[in-house]
């Protein structure tokens, strides 16, 4: 490892040292990006505590399966409702899809591609050259070395208006899928943190009334003092 | 510094993690799909019997009821604010009539008083009266003695 280390050249060096250092950046990056999601799940989980919060302060909650079976039934409602807005969005975007493919196809005769490039969403966006991107060899290894050629630039192509509503659209349904989906997930998550925090038997964690300083001597300062560790009774002993 | 690398070395966890995160994801939305579709058959149902699917549980009207009774037993009487001639004056009224009439009072002797008198009870009060009368004399003359 020190021979090939040795070996090197000084371009070579500064090369490894700056990939090295691009890797770094990259793993600080997916770490943040991790961070922000458990972030964001954990707001959402705590959509359940508002939704059981009524029952368990009333005391008619009893037990875990109880709590459980109660939590899940609201978990499933509450997601039955946001992902039906989007179904229902989906509805909307899909009859305007077909309205236009109809359109398109048997008015106007034009070949219909909502994602391409020509008469698609698309053209109102950059577009590289990914297949033929430039490359270098480093290490044996065949690295892009520069960006891509831009095959399109953005320009408002008038057959593509149907493809400029519809492709929102559907990517609103796609990201709105995607959190109502981690939104279920983090509560169903978060049901059973809480059924485990709630019903242990552990009393670590537990706040319960203490009643051990209504037998105690009281100090000449006020101030509680047991009865094991009073003054008088450690002078004698 | 120590927290930089956490982050990055929680980066590297992820990085290798992210196949499986995705496919517990994936496996997850299958199911949620699934779930919704269940879900949507129920709603159904339940609407042709006028229900809603989102209609409160009974556990919730149970805890929703208690909370509005533990309210309305903290809430105060409220009392309009004196005003007037007699405004902060204290009124005692008194009544002959009794304020609980089934309460039972207990048995009190005034009420055993024997109001009957008899010829017993008049020679009595004559021998108490001659008594009364002759001390009265007898100061009457003590006065006049003394002039």
């Amino acid at each position: 490892m020190i021979n090939i280390l040795l070996k090197l050249s000084e371009t070579d060096k500064r090369l490894i040292l700056a990939i090295f250092l691009i890797v770094i950046l990259l793993f600080l990056i997916v770490g943040l990006i991790y961070d922000s999601f458990a972030h964001i799940m954990d707001k959402q989980g705590k959509k359940i505590d508002a939704l059981m919060s009524l029952p368990i302060a009333s005391g008619l909650i009893m037990g875990r399966k109880q709590f459980k079976k109660i939590a899940h039934y609201k978990n499933d409602v509450q997601f039955y409702k946001t992902f039906s807005r989007i179904i229902a969005l989906l509805a909307v975007a899909g009859v305007l899809h077909l309205i236009y493919f109809l359109v398109m196809e048997y008015v106007f005769i034009i070949p219909l591609n909502i994602w391409g490039t020509e008469n698609g969403f698309a053209t109102i966006l950059y577009t590289f050259d990914w297949a033929n991107i430039p490359t270098a060899s480093f290490f044996g290894l065949t690295l892009p070395n520069d960006w891509p050629a831009i095959i399109n630039r953005p320009h408002f192509v008038l057959e593509a208006i149907g493809s400029y509503v519809v492709v929102p659209l559907y990517v609103i349904c796609m990201f709105g899928g995607f959190m109502t989906i981690l939104a279920y997930l983090s509560r169903t998550i978060r049901i059973y943190k809480l059924a485990n925090l709630l019903f242990s038997s552990d009393l670590t964690n537990k706040r319960i009334h203490d009643f051990s300083a209504l037998e105690q001597n009281k100090n000449v300062s006020g101030i509680n003092v047991p009865q094991d560790v009073a003054p008088s009774q450690s002078k004698n002993n | 510094m120590g927290k930089f690398f956490k982050k990055v070395g929680v980066g590297f966890l992820v990085v290798v993690l992210l196949p499986f995160i995705a496919a517990a994801y994936i496996l997850f939305a299958v199911y949620a799909v699934l779930k919704f579709i269940i879900l949507w058959f129920i709603a159904l149902s339940k609407f042709f019997i006028g229900e809603k699917i989102t209609d409160p549980l009974d556990i919730d009207r149970k805890a929703a009821n208690l909370f509005e009774q533990e309210h309305e037993n903290k809430k105060a009487p409220v009392t309009a604010p004196e005003s007037g001639k007699f405004a902060g004056a204290t009124i005692n009224i008194y009544s002959n009539k009794e304020i609980d009439e089934d309460f039972k009072r207990p048995p009190s002797h005034f009420e055993n008083i024997n109001n009957t008198i008899d010829a017993k009870d008049i020679k009595e009060i004559e021998q108490y009266e001659t008594r009364l009368l002759d001390s009265k004399n007898e100061h009457v003359v003590n006065e006049v003695e003394d002039d």
